[in-house]
């Protein structure tokens, strides 16, 4: 296994599922992190950082019934106002996750699962993170520069809804919803040459949302 | 459609309301004002200082009685009654001395002033009511529909004998029956990609059509969509229109024109409107199109005036055109007239309309199986798939390890994952509501000390599924909107469904609806949602049908 250059950060790992919180475990250490706790808790989270100095928690955004990883972030903000916050998220945009979830703590970063076999990405946000706790990034409160309607129609048009369906549920005009489209193929780079945009806009909301489409 | 009683509840003083009175006031002032023959800028600002005057005494009424108060119809007559009593006194001390209405007819004004009140304000509460009920009747439904689903009744979850499930069993089976016992780099790393492939082509396509198939959204009844509806198929109520206008005619006529042309034209453009209504709604049922929906509007709008004109001169009546002359005037608020009935009877419609949709819509087992579909889809993605990539992980750090019991360790993972039955497996995870309760109330804890208490007889009902979920929602909102550190939620059966009561440690005001989230609770409780402020903490209840 590579190692890295090590940089003293004391971590709190804040995941549900045993193994995915063994694997970080072994990446982290291997990357010449320090990791205090793995919790599975929101009580082993708040203790942990109540009795250790944590510079970085790493939090699942999806830990089941109960808080939510941003619930989580926001309570440990409370014990230790600059401690930084890494979300662990299945979803490209995590208002996919959940449209209505509360605001991120200042200075939040996002790491998508799927990076996590990548140590490079995740030591970089971790580093980032641990230098720059309450920096805000482009990339943390929205993973896309989309609007929640845009979002909305961007789903119907995955569920594979006629410009005409959509307009009748959302109680706009065809024109209103043909040019909501049209702006979120342009955000998402989608353009009629690259093929047929509906079904390439369907493609896209799957991927965005962690899951492919239907065979 | 809703009873006539039924119809009657709900009236309130709102805000929409005001709005739509000050501009049947502002209309009724310049109509009475335009017989005097005054300049129009006169007209127009004596019209809106007597609007003004009418909000105002609305606006001061709705501070004793409040905006977002229901009240008793007879309550609600009478006030406006008073409001109009109180314009009409207000327009005749500015008009007369202005000589904008003759100083014989106060009488008269006071009396339209006060009728035409009561009409409009009953009819714009009446309006906004009736949307009101709308939706407490979908969402009683939807809630005792929801209720009264049995778990997995449309998604078959006995994943072992899912097409997908086992398609990627058969395929990993055999890829790892060929590296056998002693994996090498290369096979172990295979193997990795391999579960990768499996997780792309069979479970994600698979949590994907179940994902979707938990979609389901309450039916949104959006008002410019029900005005366009209205003109389109010009859903016009022609017998409560036809009967108001004629009210209103023999009201009002004979104080602009006298007793006998006033009560002759109203009948005459009474006849005549009823006929042109009946025709434009079945011609537009042929060719429904907004265009022509706003012309028969039109013309049913000013061609009863003239024809009661041109009639009263015809048989000899002196007529200086003054009736179908106010038409510039009266045209928009026979408009609006006709808008806001018509758009009532297509709220009553798409009432019923809605109400029959989700009824299809429970027979063919759509919104029933949306959370069942939900859960099994997160099984799915959440559990197997996350399992799946975990043991796909360890595979691949393994092979760059090169240490043959870590190696070991994670062929056997992959193995024992392979030969679960993940239809057991799901049925282990899946846990009655009041496990799930105590799972909450455990989770929160360290942000928050929840307790819930959940009787048996609760636990029992096919609604506690839905109870707990309200529960959660609860608990999370106090803790992110109120920064709630002590939540106790008390769930039991009452003979009206199943009561919820939370108290929370914090106090928000009673206007707040962001808060608490009133507005999804609203969704499961048809009677409405309490709060009550004790002493630092807030109370809520809500009962669940």
């Amino acid at each position: 296994m590579h190692t890295y250059a090590v940089v003293s950060a004391n971590i709190l790992v804040v995941e549900d599922e045993q193994f995915t919180r063994t694997m970080l475990n072994v990446t982290l250490q291997a990357l010449g992190f320090r990791v205090l706790e793995l919790c599975d808790s929101a009580e082993c989270a708040v203790s942990a950082v109540k009795t250790h100095q944590v510079d970085v928690a790493l939090l699942d955004l999806d830990l089941g019934p109960g808080p939510s990883g941003v619930d989580i972030a926001h309570a440990l903000r409370g014990v230790n106002p600059s401690i930084g916050i890494v979300l662990l998220t299945s979803f490209t945009d995590p208002r996919l996750h959940d449209p209505h979830e509360r605001n991120l703590p200042k200075g939040s970063r996002y790491l998508v699962k799927t990076q996590l076999d990548d140590p490079e990405v995740i030591r970089r946000v971790i580093i980032d993170t641990h230098h720059n706790p309450l920096r805000e990034s482009g990339r943390t409160r929205e993973g896309l520069s989309l609007t929640k309607l845009q979002l909305e129609v961007l789903r119907l048009v995955a569920m594979g809804m006629s410009n005409s369906e959509i307009a009748e549920a959302q109680g706009v005009t065809d024109k209103a919803v043909e040019r909501t489209v049209q702006r979120v193929a342009e955000a998402l780079g989608v353009t009629e040459q690259s093929g047929n945009k509906r079904v390439l806009l369907a493609r896209a909301y799957s991927e965005l949302s962690g899951k492919s489409l239907p065979s | 459609m809703a009873k006539w009683s039924e119809q009657l509840e709900g009236l309130r003083f709102s805000a929409a309301v005001t709005v739509i009175y000050a501009i049947a006031s502002f209309l009724g002032a310049f109509i009475a004002f335009s017989a005097s023959g005054s300049g129009f800028a006169l007209m127009v600002g004596a019209s809106a200082l007597v609007t003004a005057a009418a909000i105002m005494i609305l606006l001061l009424l709705r501070l004793f009685v409040s905006g977002s108060r229901d009240v008793h119809v007879v309550v609600f007559l009478l006030i406006s009654l008073g409001v109009g009593i109180l314009r009409g006194v207000l327009m005749v001390a500015l008009a007369v001395p202005l000589d904008l209405i003759p100083e014989a007819n106060v009488t008269t004004q006071v009396v339209n002033s006060g009728v035409s009140a009561v009409v409009w304000l009953f009819l714009a509460a009446l309006l906004l009511s009736s949307r009101e009920r709308y939706r407490h009747k979908y969402r009683s439904l939807l809630v005792q529909g929801a209720a009264g689903t049995q778990p997995n009744s449309l998604v078959d979850t006995d994943w072992d004998h899912n097409p997908a499930i086992i398609s990627m069993r058969q395929n990993l089976a055999i890829h790892m029956s060929e590296i056998g016992t002693a994996p090498s780099v290369e096979s172990l790393t295979e193997t990795s990609d391999a579960i990768r492939n499996e997780i792309e082509n069979n479970l994600r396509p698979l949590s994907h059509r179940l994902w979707f198939g938990s979609f389901d959204e309450y039916p949104h009844v959006r008002l410019t969509r029900l005005i366009r509806d209205s003109v389109t198929y010009f859903r016009m109520p022609v017998w409560p229109i036809s009967i108001t206008w004629l009210i209103g005619g023999l009201v009002g006529g004979p104080m602009l024109f006298g007793t006998v042309r006033g009560v002759i034209a109203t009948l005459i453009s009474t006849v005549v409107l009823l006929g042109l209504l009946m025709l434009f709604r079945s011609l537009a049922v042929r060719q429904p199109s907004v265009g022509r929906g706003i012309g028969y509007l039109l013309v049913a709008g000013t061609v009863p005036l003239v024809v009661a004109d041109l009639v009263l001169l015809t048989f000899g009546f002196p007529s200086d055109f003054s009736v179908s002359s106010g038409l510039a005037v009266s045209l928009p608020l026979a408009l609006i007239a006709i808008m806001l009935m018509g758009l009532g009877i297509s709220l009553a419609n798409s009432d019923r309309a809605a109400v029959l949709a989700v009824a299809q819509r429970y027979a063919v087992e759509n919104v029933i199986g949306a959370s069942n579909s939900l859960e099994a889809s997160t099984y799915i993605h959440n559990t197997l798939q996350s399992e799946l990539t975990g043991v796909a992980l360890q595979l691949k750090q393994a092979a760059q390890s090169g240490d043959p019991e870590l190696s070991r360790k994670a062929m056997a993972r992959a193995r024992e994952m392979l030969d679960r039955s993940f239809t057991a497996d799901y049925a282990d995870k899946r846990i009655n509501p009041r496990e799930h309760a105590e799972k909450v109330a455990k989770a929160w804890q360290g942000i928050c000390a929840v307790q819930i208490d959940m009787s048996g007889d609760v636990a029992q009902d096919v609604r506690a599924t839905t109870v707990t979920q309200a529960a959660e929602e609860l608990i999370a909102n106090a803790v992110r909107h109120g920064g709630a550190t002590e939540v106790n939620i008390t769930l039991e059966l009452v003979t009206t469904g199943i009561r919820l009561t939370g108290r929370i440690n914090r106090t928000w005001a009673e206007t707040d609806r962001a808060g608490l989230g009133t507005d999804w609770f609203a969704t499961l409780s048809p009677q409405g949602v309490q709060t009550v402020q004790i002493s630092g903490w807030t109370e809520l209840t809500l009962v669940i049908e």
